[in-house]
């Protein structure tokens, strides 16, 4: 098949435009386009696969496979794909002008759609489920510079954060029930709070802010990433819950310094929106200062205290959040501040 | 114009219109009745407004304040490195590690050329300066000295704007002292032990000091080690 097949050029757009469409769906966006490409590949795999070719059920030998019976059909050339193994994590690489989706996965990054599924990736992720059953990949692709696509399915067992299902009249997300809630209903119940119990309102939001981040950061914590590609998926995951727009601005590995922006946070446009919490303008994105702390303190596997130390509230462009460790305690076990010691 | 509240809420709620910055504060209380957690609160209310605070720790290591503040789970390493909070120590004198250290206490000259040189690297910025406890800066010296000491350095804070929160022990300064020192403020917050020597209750009076009127309500308050000072404002009561 070549390049300038008009089939290709078709395909790319059909991948184009259903990206476009996932990119607006509220939740779950990117589990679809994966379903969307699985579905394809399920109707070929009902006509061209055969699972007795197949050497082995380990996961580099049915891609390999997969990408073969494709070469057989004329659809791409198999040696262009070089695939490995690198513990239980499968690694692709392909060089970028070779891959039949390179106009889609390019298109898409200049269009800045906010996630980006890799089209092969999604392939391989539908023929190992066809294969060896239930099965959940994370995937990470790197267009990179020097003219060649670096892929990477890492094995998973926790249920994407993303995911909303329904089941009848229960909505699930990630297989929690859960409900949805209107930004003045929100605003309300924060409102109510501070009427009847002011002191607590900044601690109930980091706290319940931290323990939901605890359980979101578990699913980082199990994979093989590194800690930047571990944070930069957090980031990307509680972007797709609706918290703002999150990016990674610095981090130091060596001493666990995070600086982190979020654009149109929630609990900022909220105030905006509904009115200020507090007396003065100030920063009020506890909840998400909470979660950042929580999810940088499983990634680095220290304590991590973080501070908004500019917020969207008080007229800023974006709120920033600076996270460093925690300081050692010179006593350790020491209680908040004893008044009598003064 | 930006108005500044203290951060704690049966506190706030009887400043309708707020602090303005250039004002200056007195806390004067008994030992132990929790003048430092108020300190702590008013830094704390400080950074999440975006001022810069600086903490002089006369009494008690810096250490101490930084903890203090952790355990209310405010990063300090953050605000530290960005220069937000600033600490001065005017308590080891000998050996501290801190970037400013006053290294005699018995000086007040080099005490107020130290803090202006802090202030200075602040400016700029909206600025709360804390001392904890003054007093301690004030003992063993002549009358004349700390009046005039005083008189300037209040001068020279309001003209920079700077939110001042002066603390002071009780029964560390002569009473007059105390009383001539006092009328340079303008708002006094005075804190007490009071109730039975067995069931010992904490209050706090707010007295405000302004063309010669002095309205003042009394406030029990407790402290929570996780809320910090919790005002009972509605069992106030109006003198």
């Amino acid at each position: 098949m070549k390049d300038s097949d008009i089939t290709i050029k078709l395909m790319n757009y059909m991948f184009m435009s259903m990206s476009n469409a996932m990119n607006q769906v509220p939740f779950s966006g990117r589990q679809w386009m994966e379903q969307l490409v699985a579905g394809s590949v399920q109707y070929f795999i009902d006509e061209y696969w055969d699972d007795s070719k197949l050497s082995s059920k380990k996961p580099i030998e049915i891609c390999r496979t997969y990408v073969n019976v494709m070469d057989d059909v004329g659809f791409l050339s198999a040696n262009d794909y070089r695939l490995e193994e690198s513990g239980d994590d499968l690694l692709m690489s392909v060089q970028t002008n070779k891959c039949v989706y390179r106009e889609c996965c390019q298109r898409n990054g200049e269009e800045g759609l906010s996630f980006k599924n890799c089209i092969r990736l999604d392939t391989f992720k539908a023929i190992l489920r066809h294969v060896l059953g239930e099965n959940n990949y994370l995937a990470s692709v790197d267009m990179a510079a020097d003219g060649f696509c670096y892929g990477k399915l890492i094995p998973s067992t926790q249920p994407k954060e993303e995911i909303v299902t329904r089941e009848g009249h229960i909505i699930k997300m990630a297989g929690q029930r859960a409900f949805l809630l209107r930004q003045k209903t929100y605003a309300s119940l924060m409102a109510s709070i501070r009427d009847h119990a002011p002191q607590i309102l900044k601690h109930v939001l980091y706290d319940a802010g931290y323990h939901s981040g605890l359980s979101l950061a578990d699913k980082a914590r199990i994979s093989y990433l590194d800690p930047k590609e571990r944070l930069q998926l957090l980031l990307e995951e509680l972007t797709n819950l609706g918290v703002g727009k999150l990016e990674l601005v610095t981090v130091s590995l060596s001493r666990a310094k995070v600086k982190i922006r979020c654009y149109d946070s929630f609990w900022a446009d909220t105030a905006n929106e509904y009115g200020h919490l507090y007396r003065t303008p100030q920063v009020i994105c506890d909840m998400l200062r909470g979660i950042l702390a929580a999810c940088l303190s499983v990634i680095f596997e220290k304590e991590i205290i973080c501070e908004e130390m500019i917020c969207q509230s008080m007229g800023a462009d974006y709120c920033e959040f600076l996270a460093l460790p925690l300081p050692q305690k010179s006593s350790e076990g020491r209680k908040p501040h004893d008044p009598g010691n003064e | 114009m930006h108005k500044a509240y203290f951060g704690v809420e049966g506190l706030d709620r009887n400043l309708e219109q707020g602090l303005s910055y250039g004002s200056q504060i007195m806390v004067e209380g008994d030992s132990g009745v929790g003048k430092t957690v108020l300190a702590g609160e008013f830094i704390k209310e400080g950074l999440r407004c975006g001022d810069t605070c600086v903490y002089v720790a006369c009494d008690d290591p810096p250490v101490a304040m930084r903890e203090h503040l952790l355990n209310f789970k405010v990063g300090t390493p953050a605000y530290e490195e960005t220069g937000r909070l600033v600490f001065i120590d005017a308590y080891e004198e000998e050996g501290s590690t801190e970037k400013y250290v006053l290294s005699d206490l018995r000086h007040l000259e080099k005490y107020f050329a130290l803090e202006s040189e802090v202030l200075r690297s602040c400016s700029g910025r909206r600025v709360r300066l804390v001392v904890d406890s003054l007093s301690t800066l004030l003992t063993n010296l002549e009358i004349t000295d700390v009046i005039d000491f005083h008189r300037t350095r209040l001068k020279q804070l309001k003209k920079k704007g700077i939110l001042t929160m002066d603390i002071f022990v009780n029964g560390v300064l002569e009473p007059r002292l105390v009383t001539i020192t006092s009328h340079l403020y303008n708002f006094i917050l005075k804190m007490s032990f009071n109730g039975s020597r067995y069931n010992p209750v904490r209050q706090m009076q707010i007295g405000k000091v302004k063309s010669q009127q002095f309205v003042s309500s009394t406030h029990m308050f407790t402290i929570s080690p996780i809320y910090g000072i919790l005002v009972a404002a509605d069992t106030g009561v109006y003198e």
